[in-house]
């Protein structure tokens, strides 16, 4: 065989669900699992199991049985990680985490109220044919609060608070509770959006989800092997205004953190748009090998087959203070918060849901709206897009090929034309 | 103390193809536990990998908890065939060349492919005396064809080995040729058919979640017993030969059964045996990964109109982005349409609305029922659907 690899991965979990003031459905998860891959005669076999290491490999090899033009980087990693938080989950009673909840449960006003509490300690191992040998352990810490409501209509909102760290990250939960409370009283009173081609201001949540969506899955190295995204063949080209810069960093201290991806990489931060022009892709090490281009974005969602994924990407600030945003826009929509979207790499056509918005008159925020969409194309948006000067980062979990994995996607605001529909 | 015991095994094997090349063999084994207790009418929860840490992880979170249960069920389960394919359990590595080969050789636009057969067995014992296990076969092929600046997806599923590749393979292509081809249309309200597919990806996002029983008891919904919905029947049927939803007992030990949840009134929501007690028992507590609780969710949906309608001057879509994006308690939603036709021409467009209000609106079915994930419909027509 050419190269092997093993993950071994141990994990825990604690769900509390505090709903309409009872803690429901609290539940405790621990998984150990373990993946192995063999690269042989240019083709992957893959094995997914608790079993021993030499069974693992013979497994693994015996279903590299094709041949194929796979390849993988040579890389010299060797590293052990922990994450330092301030207040070790473990150390917190869980009378304290219960009373937390209880504490934001009181400040929100709404007919229906979940609010969740999650830590995850992720302890990953990695060793490889060629020498590298890393391992980590990382906390995932959090609250998400989901709020329903009526009045003229039934409303749903919700917020999330997900970082990589210990409890200290639940520290700024009681500012989203208050925001919860203060969005879906006024929620459930607003009126439809307008639809059509229109200015659209975007908060940084929603400007991250764009930037993830829209550009970060069509600048993912696999799809240019794949021949599935509009930014194949374009390194080098201009393809978006002078003040788009877009980066990759899966070192800063947010959702989408690691100090190692799932190939053993340590953890970089990658250039992928400055001034407008595309300067790289996200890769794996096959990808890079292929390609050309720095690995470290082989993710997997547990111990599934690592794929190219996103860590925390994120659109860097310039300028445009947000009322001169609101001056440039005029009329137009303001749209606030995320029901996520998708995007198709291969034509970079997106649809993203915002939670609600504004109606912007005379460069004035105006009346609330509702259930609001937008879509377009990729490199149309990004090509007349004029950014804010303060990145936020918003934290979600981001599906491909059936993974789930951890990413925060940043952003200040920005302005754009879009295509805007609401019920 | 009363206790239950999930046990889920699985076993899978696939295949990955990328750029019209093999590129992963692959395969898995699982094997994983989750464990309820009730001690003093309190429920506790916990996932592990061996039954007696699940278990007593289980009793330390009973302790905090406020979640209520009286028992759990025994039942004698249904007699449900056609979800297990003994063949799947002796796939070879010569069967799965044969397999991508058919497929390769189907369309040569091939982004990606994943061919997968999975093997699983349930297992739920509780202090009630149940002991119930059932071993099923799962099969799935999806494809992703790229032609142009046009991509197509479809996918099939089924409980047997065979798999379609040749007419999934054809209809990605199909629908690659049509998005790349499609020219935005004019702002304006027309009638739309919406395929078995794009009903699903509507329907499960905004409809299934209202009629969830503790979506219904929290609030979370608009309906209640009694409640028009529209010209549309909803049958709940895990009972069916050879559904991909199909089982003889939920994840609760509850026997699959058949129930008319909609005719065009609401007459029953999915219930776990939690809200079973309030709503009665439809068996449909189903857990959406095997380390989470029993919540009630549908199994296979059987939807039907009595009225047949024909495509005249109705724009079909085939499927729609973002349909995840959609509110599933206000049940508005808006979503971007690339591979739909208006008499024959490819059209692409943005459609927006309310589910509840589109029911209304309900004209006809067209064509045969099939099943898509959770689903079996027909096409269906709606009328005046506002389009950008």
């Amino acid at each position: 065989m050419k190269f092997y690899d093993i993950r071994r991965l141990k994990s825990e979990s604690l769900v509390l669900n505090f709903e309409n003031g009872r803690l429901e459905k609290p539940k405790y998860v621990s998984i150990k699992s373990k993946a192995f891959r063999v690269l042989k005669n240019g083709f992957w076999g893959f094995f997914e199991g608790d079993v021993d290491d030499r069974e693992g490999l013979e497994i693994a090899e015996r279903l590299a049985a094709f041949e194929g033009d796979s390849d993988v980087l040579e890389i010299s990693s060797r590293g052990d990680f922990k994450l330092k938080v301030k207040k070790d989950p473990k150390d917190i009673s869980i009378e304290e985490k219960i009373s937390l909840l209880k504490d934001l449960y009181t400040i929100i006003r709404a007919d229906s109220v979940k609010i969740s509490y999650m830590e995850n300690k992720r302890v990953f191992e990695y060793v490889d044919s060629c020498g590298n040998e890393c391992n980590y352990e990382v906390w995932r810490c959090g609250v998400v609060i989901f709020a329903v409501a009526k009045d003229k209509s039934l409303q749903a909102y919700s917020r999330r608070l997900l970082k990589v760290g210990g409890f200290e990250v639940i520290d700024e939960s009681y500012e989203i509770a208050e925001d919860v409370s203060e969005v879906i009283s006024k929620l459930v009173n607003a009126k439809s959006p307008p639809s059509g081609e229109m200015n659209v201001v975007l908060d940084p949540s929603l400007a991250g989800v764009f930037i993830h969506e829209a550009f970060g899955h069509s600048a993912e190295a696999d799809h240019v092997l794949q021949s599935s995204t509009v930014l194949k063949s374009k390194i080098g080209e201009k393809i978006g205004s002078e003040e788009v810069d877009i980066y990759d960093d899966p070192t800063i201290p947010e959702f989408g953190f690691y100090p190692f991806d799932d190939e053993g990489v340590r953890a970089e931060k990658h250039i992928l748009v400055e001034n407008g022009i595309l300067k790289g892709f996200l890769h794996s090490r096959e990808t890079a090998k292929k390609l050309g281009g720095n690995p470290g974005n082989a993710r997997a969602d547990g111990t599934s087959f690592p794929i190219v994924r996103m860590s925390n990407i994120y659109l860097a600030p310039k300028d445009w203070k947000f009322d001169e945003l609101l001056e440039e826009c005029k009329s137009g929509v303001y749209l606030v918060g995320t029901r996520g979207g998708e995007t198709d790499p291969a034509t970079g056509f997106f649809q993203f849901s915002a939670q609600y918005g504004y109606i912007i008159r005379n460069a004035e925020i105006c009346e609330m709206i509702r259930d609001v969409s937008l879509s377009g194309n990729t490199l149309e948006i990004l090509r007349d897009l004029k950014i804010g000067n303060e990145v936020k980062f918003d934290p979600g979990f981001c599906g491909k090929a059936g993974q789930y994995v951890p990413v925060s996607d940043g952003a200040p605001h920005v302005i754009c034309k879009a295509i805007v529909g609401g019920a | 103390m009363d206790w239950e015991l999930y046990e889920l095994w699985s076993k899978k094997i696939g295949v990955k193809v990328e750029n019209n090349k093999i590129k992963v063999f692959g395969g898995s084994q699982s094997k994983l536990y989750a464990a309820r207790v009730i001690i003093d009418g309190k429920v506790g929860f916990a996932s592990a990998e061996d039954p007696k840490n699940a278990i007593e992880f289980a009793k330390k979170v009973a302790k905090i908890s406020n979640e209520e249960l009286d028992d759990f069920p025994c039942e004698k389960p249904s007699k449900v065939s056609g979800i297990y394919d003994r063949r799947v359990e002796d796939i070879t590595v010569d069967y799965l060349r044969e397999e991508v080969e058919r497929l390769l050789s189907s369309t040569e636009k091939i982004s990606t492919a994943e061919i997968s057969h999975e093997v699983s067995e349930v297992r739920i014992t509780n202090s009630y005396g149940c002991e119930l296990e059932e071993r099923s076969t799962f099969s799935s092929l999806n494809v992703e064809v790229v032609i142009d600046n046009g991509s197509g997806y479809d996918f099939f599923e089924s409980r047997s080995v065979e798999l379609r590749m040749e007419e999934v393979a054809k209809k990605a292509e199909e629908l690659a040729k049509l998005s790349a081809k499609s020219k935005r249309i004019e702002r304006k309200v027309s009638d739309i058919i919406l395929s078995p597919y794009a009903v699903h990806q509507l329907f499960s996002n905004t409809l299934y979640p209202s009629l969830s029983a503790e979506n219904v008891l929290k609030g979370r919904s608009r309906f209640k017993i009694g409640d028009y919905v529209g010209n549309l029947r909803i049958i709940d049927d895990s009972t069916i030969d050879g559904g991909l939803m199909s089982c003889s007992f939920d994840d609760e030990g509850c026997a699959g059964r058949r129930k008319v949840i909609v005719d065009e009134n609401i007459l029953n929501f999915f219930t776990d045996w939690k809200t079973a007690k309030i709503f009665g028992c439809t068996g449909n507590g189903f857990r959406d990964e095997a380390t989470n609780p029993p919540a009630p969710s549908p199994s296979n949906v059987v939807l039907d109109v009595k009225e047949k309608c024909d495509l005249d001057d109705a724009i079909y879509i085939n499927y729609f982005t973002g349909a995840h994006t959609a509110n599933p308690v206000s049940g508005d939603f808006s979503y971007e349409c690339h591979n739909a036709t208006l008499n024959d021409e490819p059209v692409r467009m943005m459609i927006y609305g309310n589910v509840f209000e589109l029911l209304n609106k309900l004209a006809g079915k067209f064509g045969e029922a099939k099943q898509v994930e959770n689903t079996i419909t027909p096409a269906l027509r709606f009328k005046s659907v506002k389009l950008i």
